[in-house]
């Protein structure tokens, strides 16, 4: 969880290690969490912050299958995407079924 | 690792085209354990074949061999990838786990019958929709304890067995739906909302009733219940830690 320490106030992290399971978090790999942190930056999600506090679980996917689910997700919600996400985080449930 | 089975590993990658497999864990292997796992003739099969991508490094050989290798428990000649519940779990996202938990959890017994092998919890509609990728994040204490909390036999929750209860903790979920409860919201609880700390249930909660703003909206929870802190700030304009702390100032008989 270093990468999650260095874009995450404490408080944050303290969040994280509150939700989720212990075993999850453990695998969470830092290269594969910057990797799909930079990829969010690119969508221009400006609160992809939010997104890891909530739903840390989905970085533990792998980098290719993590941004395969979201496009299929931009794909289904197309219209403002970015704009609807942030209004209505909860779709993101949707990246956890297959 | 010996900085000359570096430069062969990455040679060999190099010859193959597949570069894109390197990653910090590859180097924790030797060269000879690196080219029997890309050697494997499991990545051939088509059912296979996307399984192969930097994130494999965490598991050996006989791992990964194990892993693609599990029978069909009632036709061992059989593999359990035959069957389509499974076949969809076979995503890169296995190589979160290893061999004696993948096959632990695809053979779970059913908790009403766990003495017959012939009966796996994935047999039961009731479970269907835990089974996705995102169970190879997790064990088979865990799942088994999930599924021990005692919610699931009330039918108001049966929309909550979602493969999101893997991955938030037993102590969240419990603390989450007996907020719920306290206020009268059980019908509405969403598997998201699952994700939301007692205090900050109530926090927006009484910060909804205070401000006379409806808590349900279209038989629904108040969009609040399912953003995190940063997004009731920008959206809201709601500091969630302030209203944290204002709830724990509350004498005891004030809280809900």
């Amino acid at each position: 969880m270093n990468y999650l320490n260095s874009i995450l106030s404490p408080e944050d992290v303290d969040d994280i290690i509150d939700t989720f399971e212990e075993e999850v978090l453990l695998t969470l790999d830092d290269n594969n969490v910057q990797k799909i942190w930079e990829y969010l930056q690119k969508q221009n999600i400006d609160f992809a912050e939010d997104i890891v506090i909530q739903y840390a679980d989905l970085f533990v996917l792998p980098f290719e299958e993590f941004v395969e689910r979201f496009e299929r997700l931009k794909d289904k919600y197309f219209a403002n995407f970015v704009m609807y996400l942030a209004f209505h985080m909860e779709i993101l449930e949707e990246m956890c079924e297959n | 690792m010996d900085s000359t089975e570096k430069i062969l590993i990455d040679l060999y990658l190099k010859k193959i085209g597949r570069e894109d497999l390197k990653c910090d864990k590859l180097y924790r292997r030797s060269y000879q354990a690196v080219i029997d796992v890309l050697e494997m003739p499991e990545w051939k099969d088509e059912r296979f074949a996307g399984l192969l991508t930097s994130n494999i490094w965490g598991n050996s050989y006989e791992s990964i061999k194990g892993i693609l290798s599990i029978p069909l428990p009632q036709t061992p000649k059989k593999l359990i990838w035959e069957d389509k519940r499974f076949a969809k779990l076979l995503t890169s996202n296995i190589w979160n786990s290893n061999y004696p938990e993948v096959k632990n959890i695809l053979t779970i017994p059913h908790p009403d019958d766990p003495g017959n092998p012939n009966k796996t919890i994935w047999d039961d509609k009731k479970f269907s929709k835990l089974l996705t990728s995102s169970i190879w994040s997790t064990s088979y204490e865990n799942i088994s304890a999930k599924l021990a909390l005692p919610f699931w036999s009330n039918p108001l929750y049966s929309h909550l067995l979602t493969s999101t209860i893997w991955s938030i903790s037993a102590t969240r979920i419990e603390e989450s739906i007996r907020t719920f409860e306290e206020l009268g919201l059980q019908k509405y609880i969403t598997p998201g909302s699952l994700r939301k700390s007692s205090i900050q249930i109530k926090a927006l909660y009484h910060y909804l009733e205070k401000n006379k703003k409806s808590v349900i909206v279209g038989e629904r929870l108040h969009p609040v219940f399912n953003l995190p802190p940063i997004g009731l700030k920008k959206i809201y304009n709601i500091d969630i830690e302030e209203l944290i702390a204002l709830e724990g100032e509350k004498p005891t008989h004030e809280l809900s």
